[in-house]
């Protein structure tokens, strides 16, 4: 029997029973939409945190945190360690560490005002001053990023953070989209000392800075403006006292190559420092995502062994129902090969389609899911474009295993009714 | 095997076992039919017809002795052989007709070659002459659940000839129908013994059938009763 004439068998076979198809199929869509949902969701998750939020630090670089607690420019100090010029220099002379890049963050409150496509905005703003060595490749040429005698203060993006503005809020707003070349020179003020939160906080002095943005780098924290670390140490000595001018909120320890990472990464943190790597976060992050996509995948193929079974059960009954039909068929030349064939193929069939409406379904449900989810949130460059990424790796796998759990269901059937005995269903009337 | 002879059986017998029981549905069964002969079975029900008839057309496998058709030695047949005998040797015809009635006359008469090679375009135009040569050819498009008991069994007889059997087997070919659609099927039997040539071989329990039959094999308790080949 000719691979098409099997299959015309079994199409022609399920659209006669088109109820029975129609519920064994969506029992396999609804296990197949609930993988690849959870799946798309589990990805999304870590590629938004792991791809977006942690970045990834060069082999060689190590970040020491000072242990404050907080974010951005709500920090509250450390009170076990202070990781200060003192500090930094008896980082600097450990064993394998070729230089150390302190950032200092700014104590507090700061909002930026600027005005693009001429629509002003303002927003919070974490402030860090670092190192123009921490630029590295980045570092805009002519001195433009350092300490200026007079006139605006230079500063430098994230392009991650100019990247999830294109991807998200821009698009999520309908804004034209931003680029380097765009911002450089965009001026900007800071005003230093208000917040949404707390404006002109209890009396704090106010203080307000024009800033000029000289470029954008892939070495900078993400969501705040990075600026030369004398401005920051400054405003901090100012603004709050001596001790948070001379104190840093973290460094990056930069080892004299890959080998010594792991020395220097222990000599840190024997001495008391909090040792993280980007690398490290985004595999606690990817374990995470594989833990999770294991129990939600685990989860979807309960819902499909479950449909499986409804499949195997509804099978089993048409073997009964159409004992008449096989007898006619082996009667006219079938053998039980071809029989067994037939009944698998329309478990192929069901499989394979109810796996590719699953899909189908999981995408559109992804995309109302992403709606109503943006919609609830506020408008943040840090909010991703999409909740969900369903890779095509992720379709393949959701196909597969539909198909398979189909199959395997049909095989009892199958077998059963290849080996119904043509003489005896065909007797009587 | 005799070149004259198309079926050909010798001891043949089989045994069913249910429940622990052994039950001999034929027992010792011998006879020979030269091609081209009309045949009937005949004896009352559960007399073993509908078995030797099963065997013959190869739904079956006897439990002793031998059974030679068309050329073959049944018994030896794999499954696979055996599919393909019953695909090219030979035509059935139920009491029930069995056909499809969701599918068009012309559908159910081209289901043997579902399982045979050979191009869809060559199928139809063999399984509209076939329903020609029933007397059906107006009627190829309509669902088979729509026609008259009559007309089923004609259109069963159509699937059985599509493939050009050298073989005919009739189970009860008239057991679903009144006295008049009954003679005009025996007539289409007996029309496409003369005119084509084909062995046919009812099982009935119709003595009428006997009239005209080239060989008759009565059947009593599995046994054979009585055969006798054309005087």
């Amino acid at each position: 029997m000719r691979p098409g004439k099997a299959l015309a068998v079994a199409t022609r076979s399920l659209a006669r029973r088109r109820g029975r198809t129609a519920m064994l199929v969506s029992g396999v869509v609804v296990g197949v939409a609930f993988l690849v949902l959870l799946l798309g969701f589990v990805e999304g998750m870590r590629r938004n945190l792991v791809e977006k939020l942690v970045g990834t630090l060069p082999v060689t670089h190590l970040e020491v945190s000072t242990r404050s607690y907080g974010v951005g420019a709500l920090q509250f100090d450390n009170p076990f360690a202070d990781l200060d010029s003192a500090a930094v220099a008896r980082i600097a002379a450990m064993p394998g560490v070729d230089r150390v890049l302190p950032m200092a963050g700014l104590r507090v409150a700061a909002q930026l005002r600027a005005s693009f496509f001429g629509r002003g905005f303002a927003t919070d703003a974490a402030v860090y001053g670092i190192l123009p060595d921490q630029l590295g490749e980045d570092l805009p040429a002519g001195g433009a990023f350092s300490r200026r005698l007079s006139g605006p203060v230079p500063a430098v993006v994230s392009r991650k953070l100019i990247d999830m503005y294109n991807t998200g809020f821009a698009e999520s707003n309908g804004l034209p989209k931003l680029n380097e070349r765009i911002l450089v020179n965009q001026d900007a003020m800071l005003t230093i000392g208000s917040s949404s939160l707390s404006p002109a906080a209890f009396g704090a002095p106010v203080d307000h800075v024009p800033l000029q943005i000289v470029g954008a780098s892939d070495n900078v924290p993400l969501a705040c403006i990075s600026v030369p670390i004398e401005y920051v140490r400054e405003w901090n000595g100012r603004l709050r006292d001596e001790q948070a001018a001379g104190a840093y909120l973290s460094a990056i320890v930069v080892a004299e190559d890959a080998r010594a990472v792991e020395s220097v990464a222990r000599d840190l943190e024997a001495a008391g420092l909090q040792v993280d790597t980007g690398r490290e976060s985004a595999e606690k992050i990817g374990a995470i995502a594989r833990y999770l996509s294991l129990a939600f995948g685990l989860v979807g193929v309960v819902i499909l062994f479950v449909s499986g079974l409804g499949i195997a059960n509804a099978l089993a009954l048409s073997v009964l129902e159409r004992s008449r039909e096989i007898g006619v068929f082996r009667a006219v030349g079938a053998s039980r090969g071809n029989v067994r064939t037939v009944f698998l193929l329309e478990a192929l069939l069901l499989g394979m389609g109810g796996s590719i409406l699953g899909i189908g379904t999981a995408l559109g449900l992804q995309e109302v899911a992403d709606r109503l989810i943006l919609r609830s949130l506020p408008d943040s460059p840090l909010i991703p474009a999409t909740f969900f990424v369903t890779t095509w790796q992720i379709m393949g796998l959701a196909l597969i295993i539909g198909v398979a759990v189909s199959v395997l269901a049909g095989v009892s059937p199958a077998l059963r009714a290849a080996r119904l005995q043509p003489a005896d269903v065909l007797k009587g009337a | 095997m005799d070149q004259a002879v198309i079926v050909s059986a010798r001891a043949v017998g089989k045994r069913y076992r249910r429940d622990g029981t052994a039950f001999d549905a034929l027992q010792d069964v011998s006879f020979s039919i030269a091609p081209g002969t009309f045949g009937v079975l005949v004896g009352r029900s559960g007399s073993g017809k509908t078995t030797l008839l099963n065997i013959i057309g190869g739904l079956d496998r006897p439990t002793s002795g031998a059974l030679h058709a068309a050329g073959r030695d049944l018994a030896g047949l794999s499954d696979g052989e055996l599919s393909r005998y019953r695909n090219e040797k030979v035509g059935f015809v139920f009491q029930a007709f069995n056909l499809a009635n969701e599918d068009s006359a012309l559908e159910n008469v081209l289901t043997p070659y579902l399982f045979a090679r050979g191009r869809h375009r060559d199928a139809v135009e063999r399984g509209r002459a076939s329903l020609a040569s029933v007397g059906l050819s107006d009627l190829a498009d309509q669902k088979a659940g729509t026609l008259s008991a009559g007309q089923r069994q004609r259109v069963a007889i159509a699937r059985a000839i599509v493939r050009d059997p050298v073989l005919l087997l009739a189970d009860e070919p008239t057991g679903n129908l009144d006295a008049e659609t009954g003679s005009e099927v025996i007539g289409l039997l007996k029309h496409l013994n003369h005119e084509q040539h084909m062995t046919v071989i009812v099982a009935t329990h119709d003595p009428e059938l006997t009239e005209a039959a080239g060989f008759i094999l009565t059947l009593r308790d599995g046994r054979v009763a009585a055969d006798e080949a054309e005087p």
